[in-house]
């Protein structure tokens, strides 16, 4: 009689336990889906970027004769720009993205700025007004996305990395993300402006 | 899980109440004015009642009707961030907007001083279709800035707001707008060609008429105006001391919009 009693008691608290591990889970899984679709976005903002790649090269173009070679850094630089899956958001992964995207964006900027620096006719016309305003747009929606990634990431994180959480996030695989860290000098809009 | 496992587990549980983990703020930002229960908001008492009170009307109307919530702030500064931060958090903090639609927009200027005068228009994810960057960049640097210089804010703001305004409501757009700014000449142009293209055709070839010539303007429309024609449920208790703007419905503003300065 006492036996059974006890295995009551301990079959209670089993299931106690098993309820939280369930809504743990859910929790967990509701915010890392959070923080990946945040990713999309960034994602998005960042693709944003690559396609402003080919208005700078029309802009440079638009100099006339454009110094040969102002542009295959750019080009290259595009080419060497990685996607990052949902999955993969270590750190690590996040770093080399941004490290990517973020030499292109030198060289653009820099393309841009010789072609100026000899063209200084250049700022008025349209094509590169409107590259302007678009390439802060870019960079505006780019810092936004970063930022909300970084807050459902933080929000995730906390959640897996608080303590009886940790055991759950450990057994059902819930990884830490990671975040954005500001780049040297990239937490500012690369502006085509710094050289005139 | 077996239930030795278990017990040793809640043992865990019980012993360990250690979750004190260091919430790192990665998300640094700097400080953003308070949310009241209007849309207008001079913090430079730059405009005078009057003038506040008819923007205030004005946008609390166009809420009701369209359920775009519009602010206009007058601010001396942007609290440690630059400007375009400064309103896409203002945006996202408030929640400017529905929540559903995001259909807000925010104008802040900050007057000239020793320093620049700034001007920036962000409009909510909703809207960034409506007025994209460069047409907000446009509005600036045609209707706004020029009216700054002479030092007629409240000048500027309306003039801002009669092209944003119908723009939100849908009954205005980007390409209307190129159109009578800068269509002067298109039009020229086209007409220009229009006419040889005619006078070609007769000189070549009297006889065979009703050759059709016309390249035809692009098509206006396609655009995708969120909020222009549902109103809202207008569900706000006018629990607010002004009566009309029953508070922000919780859009979101994703970075879309231009700046500029003078």
């Amino acid at each position: 009689m006492k036996n059974s009693k006890t295995l009551w008691i301990i079959l209670g608290i089993v299931a106690i336990i098993a309820m939280w591990a369930i809504s743990a889970n859910n929790k967990m899984t509701a915010k890392s889906e959070k923080a990946k679709s945040a990713w999309g976005d960034v994602q998005a903002d960042y693709q944003r970027r690559k396609d402003l790649v080919s208005q700078a090269i029309n802009v440079v173009k638009g100099a006339g004769n454009y110094e040969a070679g102002t542009l295959e850094a750019v080009i290259k630089a595009r080419n060497n720009v990685i996607d990052l899956d949902k999955e993969d958001l270590t750190e690590e992964n996040i770093s080399k993205f941004q490290a990517a995207y973020d030499r292109m964006s030198q060289e653009m900027t820099k393309a841009i700025n010789v072609t100026v620096e000899r063209y200084p006719e250049l700022t008025a016309t349209k094509n590169y007004q409107e590259f302007q305003t678009q390439l802060e747009g870019c960079e505006n929606r780019i810092n936004v996305s970063r930022k909300k990634f970084n807050e459902a990431v933080q929000d995730y994180n906390y959640t897996v990395k608080r303590f009886p959480n940790s055991i759950i996030a450990g057994m059902f695989g819930f990884k830490e993300m990671g975040y954005f860290q500001a780049s040297e000098g990239a937490d500012q809009a690369p502006s085509t402006e710094s050289l005139l | 899980m077996s239930i030795k496992h278990s017990l040793h587990l809640l043992l865990v549980v019980l012993l360990l109440p250690s979750w004190a983990a260091a919430q790192t703020d990665y998300n640094a930002t700097g400080w953003i004015p308070k949310k009241e229960n209007h849309l207008v908001y001079d913090y430079c008492e730059l405009l005078t009642d009057e003038q506040t009170a008819t923007l205030e009307k004005r946008l609390q109307d166009f809420n009701d009707s369209t359920s775009n919530q519009i602010v206009v702030m007058v601010t001396p500064g942007f609290g440690g961030n630059d400007i375009s931060q400064f309103a896409f958090e203002v945006g996202d903090r408030w929640g400017i907007g529905q929540k559903k639609l995001s259909n807000g927009v925010i104008i802040v200027v900050k007057p000239k001083d020793d320093t620049d005068g700034q001007v920036e228009i962000a409009p909510g994810m909703g809207l960034e279709g409506a007025l994209p960057d460069i047409f907000c960049k446009r509005i600036i640097e045609n209707e706004m800035i020029p009216c700054f210089r002479e030092n007629d804010y409240y000048g500027g703001i309306v003039k801002a707001l009669d092209v944003i305004l119908p723009v939100c409501a849908g009954e205005y757009s980007f390409d209307k707008y190129k159109e009578d700014h800068e269509g002067g000449v298109g039009i020229f142009v086209f007409l220009f060609i229009a006419f040889i293209v005619v006078l070609v055709l007769f000189s070549r070839d009297s006889n065979k008429g009703g050759h059709s010539s016309s390249g035809g303007s692009s098509s206006y429309g396609g655009h995708t105006y969120y909020g222009g024609s549902t109103p809202s449920s207008s569900s706000w208790g006018g629990s607010s001391h002004s009566g009309g703007f029953g508070g922000f419905g919780g859009g979101s503003f994703g970075g879309g919009g231009a700046s500029g300065r003078w």
